[in-house]
């Protein structure tokens, strides 16, 4: 397939491991980079979250859990249905309910975390995070945040923030196409990447300095106290992963190609910097340099005014009237983009077979149920791909008022991370949703 | 764990029972519920008996290692003061030196971008590309405990000093100071870390530290050269916990001392963060060097020259910015179709009054909060003018002076605090409830219940907002919380969700009237203009701004240990009327200010 606003396609290897030359390839690759060769399929997960609730109306399908049809909202998915499953029935509000602030903050701050907040801010690691602890450990990045204006607003709050490091340790999305992509991309050359045992001048000074840097807070933290010490040992942690992560030499997946995003300014749109921010998203996965994203539309309580659809005023404004016909529009358009960001990495063809889409979750998520009231039933959970065999597609799954610690647990499974209890808060779950992972 | 909102009333509620008629809002539609109240304490300082100038703090000479008498001193009334801080008699709660705890703080953006800018004497500031600072439930982006390092802001402060040090090294002899050729490059090396260091870090580097770069910078000059290896050492210092936190450990304690004056140096540091948002300059690391940061007097001393300082400006305005809740201004979204005078170019405008006329008030002006809440004038250019209907400034270059006409009446009034305050498509007389209640009277309600359904019906052509929110009164179950709010948020109807004055809400005469309860002002009051007049005279208020800019200060809640500090404060603060500039000297003369609290958690 085309990917569109993507150029100059590079190494080698990645044609080798392309659809047509897997045969030839595997063997060579088992040389060349021993970290994958027996992994057997690689897995990653995404979070698309986007705010205010939906319309549950035209977002739910009608029909049985094999035989449904899509309504207005998930219209735009409908190419990719064999691939998909929509929940219904899965609640935010066993973890939300217990929690503070106001209501569209308490859905932000317990959405990815399933457990009640403190001091507003979610109160323990994300579930993005606790995947990428088990499948983000051989990449160059464990995790990425891509943000699209998802700092406009509440700055610093914890209506800005999806993924946890930790209780209260947010990890801010990145707003800025450009930031991200020399972050991410600008030691990809063309031509692929320095080969391992062979790093560059520039990653030897880098670790070099953060070393020292890291032997300055390990002399420090036994001096100060001991709230002191857990955020100095944070911060500690944070410079040794950077460390670490120098010495992971990327590894071109194949179709890996360098996302083109405009050098120096970033468009104002919402609608540039969302596909620029998926595109990469896509690289960075189809790259395998990173297995695990987020990708975050607006804020909480978004005041993103999408105008573009001739709807008015901000999304949040909106949600708060009986305007449906406008929600529609807006949620329709982000089913969109979640949709484009599916069928991109379905368009690229993975070495153990299928497409990175079949290999990976992407699932969706917003902090509310419905906008107009705050409910946290019914959450608008999907989940698209197939984690490598793990979901099966094509189905409409009904639970009855299911906390979505039970959802996270099932996705910890799904990745090939069984998890011993309930993610989040257990005493909120009761264990993985029935039928829903193979 | 660390930031307990207080609350004397909290409402239980059944399940499913609506407050249905509430609009949408900030809050999303239901506004928070309680305004408790009582949590500002009033000032209550009664008068000890102590003579004022006995009691100074402890007479140890700090930085020097020798104890500094912790618990014997009770500050507030040192005897040789400059003039401005009023002597007040020794507050009771002032028995022994209780300075609270002191968490270790990391730079702000601010504080990063400004501390560089003096270090280095560059332009770039890579501080604006970092991951803003977490805001704590007190308002503020600078509590410490919030503060974490992410790997993302690890990276961006890595990317940070790289860059800055690449800019640096481009003029080897700014930077060192010294002649590599005539000196030799390792003698002028050490010369460099000895001197910039003792910047960078606030404090002269021990001499492990010395060896310690010495050892860094020769292993890669061996490998790459003099100046990439000057190069890297300036990466290290400008990630070192010791350039990005404020460390503090305080003059050795004796045996069972519970808490230790700060060295001068950290005593620099703090006064130079308080009142510039910046590093030390060479004056205040010169009087530390000397040990002349010791003494109350010595510190207020210092303290004076610096709020004379331009510095002082921006870092004064950006506690009063986050304080009127004024940080997101700019990303707000104002719905054009109802307020056609909005243009996206206006909340910048807004700002800059706001600025201006908190500039011209603490530095030019009388200083006092009654004024800042009852000014007959604010600061506008020639655009602002035409949005107030003032006439005047005929430049839109400049911010002047401009008379209210009679409508509008101090700070509270401005646009900036109105829109800020409101929503996108009406004004939000509950979020304007809030807002009185938690920065001007430090109460804070608590969001509305988990299990209250909101269901607001669209904005009715044949409803003012007072109308459609006339169910929170109407409703017991929300009357209780939302009596305390909407009266206040009333009072300011008079102005629109953009802060443009108006007299009709849908065609219907505006319905100003308001009343304030569980406050020390309490009663009806009518308009924005009586309500701020209300206000300005309230010792609650008062006490309320104190705190603010003690929990701004400190970066951190005050505890139960500050109960001193604080009194003395409202007591000074009392004595000068209410001066706001004045409050920043007496900032610096409280137990929690000049010492720290021994070990412990913090």
């Amino acid at each position: 397939m085309k990917l569109v606003g993507l150029r100059s396609p590079i190494s080698r290897r990645a044609v080798l491991r392309g659809a047509a030359g897997t045969a030839i390839a595997l063997p060579m690759l088992d040389a060349m980079v021993p970290r994958r060769a027996h992994a057997a399929v690689t897995k990653r997960f995404a979070f698309f979250y986007f705010s205010c609730g939906v319309v549950h109306d035209a977002w739910f399908p009608t029909g049985t859990e094999a035989a449904f049809t899509l309504g207005p909202v998930l219209a735009p998915l409908q190419p990719l249905q064999s691939k998909l499953v929509v929940l219904k029935g899965v609640d935010i509000a066993p973890a939300a309910k217990k929690s503070s602030g106001v209501g569209h903050k308490r859905g932000m701050t317990t959405l990815t975390t399933a457990r009640a907040n403190a001091n507003e801010f979610g109160n323990g690691i994300s579930i993005d995070q606790q995947i990428a602890e088990g499948v983000g450990q051989g990449t160059k990045f464990a995790s990425l945040q891509f943000g699209v204006r998802s700092q406009a607003q509440y700055q610093g709050t914890g209506h800005v923030y999806i993924s946890y490091s930790g209780p209260q340790k947010p990890i801010p999305a990145e707003d800025s196409p450009d930031k991200m992509f020399s972050r991410v991309f600008s030691g990809l050359t063309p031509g692929g990447p320095a080969m391992p045992g062979a790093p560059d001048e520039r990653s030897v000074k880098r670790k070099s300095v953060l070393d020292f840097v890291a032997g300055d807070l390990g002399q420090l933290i036994p001096r100060v106290s001991t709230g002191d010490r857990a955020r100095l040992d944070a911060h500690l942690t944070s410079v040794r992963d950077i460390e670490k992560r120098l010495s992971i030499v990327a590894t071109v997946g194949a179709g890996c190609q360098r996302p083109a995003v405009p050098a120096g300014g970033n468009p104002g749109d919402f609608q540039t910097l969302g596909k620029l921010q998926m595109d990469m998203l896509a690289m960075s996965f189809i790259c395998d340099l990173t297995r695990v994203a987020t990708l975050q539309w607006s804020t909480s309580q978004s005041g993103q005014n999408y105008s573009w659809l001739n709807t008015s005023p901000g999304h949040h404004g909106i949600s708060h009237t009986s305007d449906n016909a406008s929600l529609i529009k807006i949620e329709t358009w982000l089913m969109q983009q979640f949709f484009y960001l599916g069928k991109v990495l379905d368009g690229v063809k993975e070495p153990t077979g299928g497409s990175v889409l079949d290999n990976s979750v992407l699932m969706t998520g917003s902090e509310v149920g419905v906008g107009q009231t705050h409910a946290f039933t019914d959450m608008p959970f999907l989940i698209l791909g197939g984690a490598g065999g793990a979901i099966k597609g094509n189905r409409f799954m009904t639970y009855q008022s299911a906390a979505h610690n039970d959802l996270y647990t099932s996705m910890l499974q799904a990745m090939g991370l069984p998890y011993s209890t309930v993610f989040g808060d257990p005493s909120l779950g009761k264990g993985p949703l029935p039928g829903l992972v193979a | 764990m660390f930031l307990q909102r207080a609350t004397l009333l909290v409402l239980s509620t059944a399940a499913g029972l609506a407050c249905s008629g509430a609009i949408g809002g900030g809050e999303g539609g239901g506004g928070p519920g309680t305004g408790a109240s009582g949590t500002g304490s009033p000032g209550t300082g009664t008068p000890g008996t102590g003579a004022p100038g006995t009691g100074a703090p402890g007479t140890g000479a700090p930085g020097t290692g020798a104890p500094g008498a912790p618990g014997s001193g009770v500050p507030g009334g040192p005897g040789a003061l400059p003039p401005g801080i009023p002597a007040i008699p020794p507050p009771m709660a002032c028995k022994a030196t209780t300075p609270g705890p002191s968490p270790m703080r990391r730079l702000t953006r601010r504080e990063y971008g400004n501390t560089v800018r003096d270090l280095l004497k560059v332009t770039e500031n890579p501080a604006t590309g970092f991951a803003p600072e977490t805001q704590s439930l007190l308002g503020f982006n600078n509590t410490a405990v919030t503060q974490a390092v992410s790997t993302v802001l690890a990276e961006q402060l890595e990317g940070g000093a790289a860059s800055l040090a690449a800019l640096a090294i481009k003029d080897m002899p700014k930077l060192l100071k010294c002649d590599s050729v005539v000196m030799g490059e390792d003698n002028c090396f050490r010369n460099f870390v000895s001197d910039f260091g003792a910047h960078a870090f606030r404090r002269p580097l021990t001499q492990p530290e010395k060896d310690r770069y010495f050892m860094f910078f020769s292993g890669h000059k061996a490998k790459y050269g003099f100046a990439p290896a000057v190069e890297l050492v300036l990466q290290a210092m400008l990630q070192s916990p010791h350039f990005l936190y404020r460390v503090e450990f305080g003059v050795a304690a004796t045996a069972g001392a519970t808490s230790v004056k700060l060295t001068h140096y950290e005593m620099a540091s703090r006064l130079s963060y308080l009142l510039w948002s910046s590093m030390p300059d060479d004056a205040l690391l010169q009087a530390a060097a000397e040990n002349r940061l010791g003494t109350p007097a010595e510190i207020a001393t210092q303290a004076e020259r610096m709020l004379n300082d331009p510095k002082a400006r921006p870092a004064i305005g950006g506690f009063y910015g986050q304080w009127l809740d004024l940080e997101g201004l700019e990303s707000q979204t104002k719905d054009a179709r109802i307020y056609p005078k909005f243009t996206p170019a206006m909340p910048a405008l807004w700002r800059k009054e706001t600025e201006s006329f908190i500039d011209d008030l603490v530095f030019k002006g009388d200083g006092k909060l009654e004024t800042m809440l009852q000014a007959d004038y604010t600061f506008a250019n020639k655009t602002l003018a035409t949005f107030y209907g003032y006439t005047g400034p005929t430049t839109d270059a400049t911010f002047d002076k401009v008379k209210h006409d009679g409508k509008r009446l101090g700070l509270l009034t401005q646009a900036s605090v109105m829109a800020a305050q409101a929503n996108e498509n009406q004004s939000s007389p509950v979020r304007r409830g809030v807002f009185i209640r938690e920065s001007l009277l430090c109460q804070h309600p608590v969001p509305p219940p988990d299990d209250l359904m909101v269901t607001p019906p669209a904005i009715k052509a044949s409803q003012t907002t007072r109308e459609r929110f006339s169910i929170h009164t109407t409703v017991p179950l929300c009357a209780g919380c939302h009596k305390q709010l909407d009266p206040v948020g009333f009072a300011f109807e008079n102005f629109d969700g953009i802060g443009g004055y108006r007299t009709t809400d849908q065609g219907k005469p505006v319905d100003a009237s308001g009343e304030l309860v569980g406050t020390d002002v309490d009663g009806t009051v009518t308009g924005a203009v009586e309500l701020s007049k209300r206000l300005a005279g309230s010792e609650q208020v008062r006490s309320c701004v104190v705190k603010k800019w003690f929990q701004y200060g400190h970066g951190r809640e005050d505890t139960a240990e500050d109960t001193c500090s604080l009194e003395i404060l409202k007591g000074q603060f009392k004595a000068t009327g209410g001066n706001l500039k004045t409050l920043l000297l007496s900032l610096t003369q409280t137990p929690a200010f000049q010492f720290k609290t021994v070990g412990g958690a913090q």
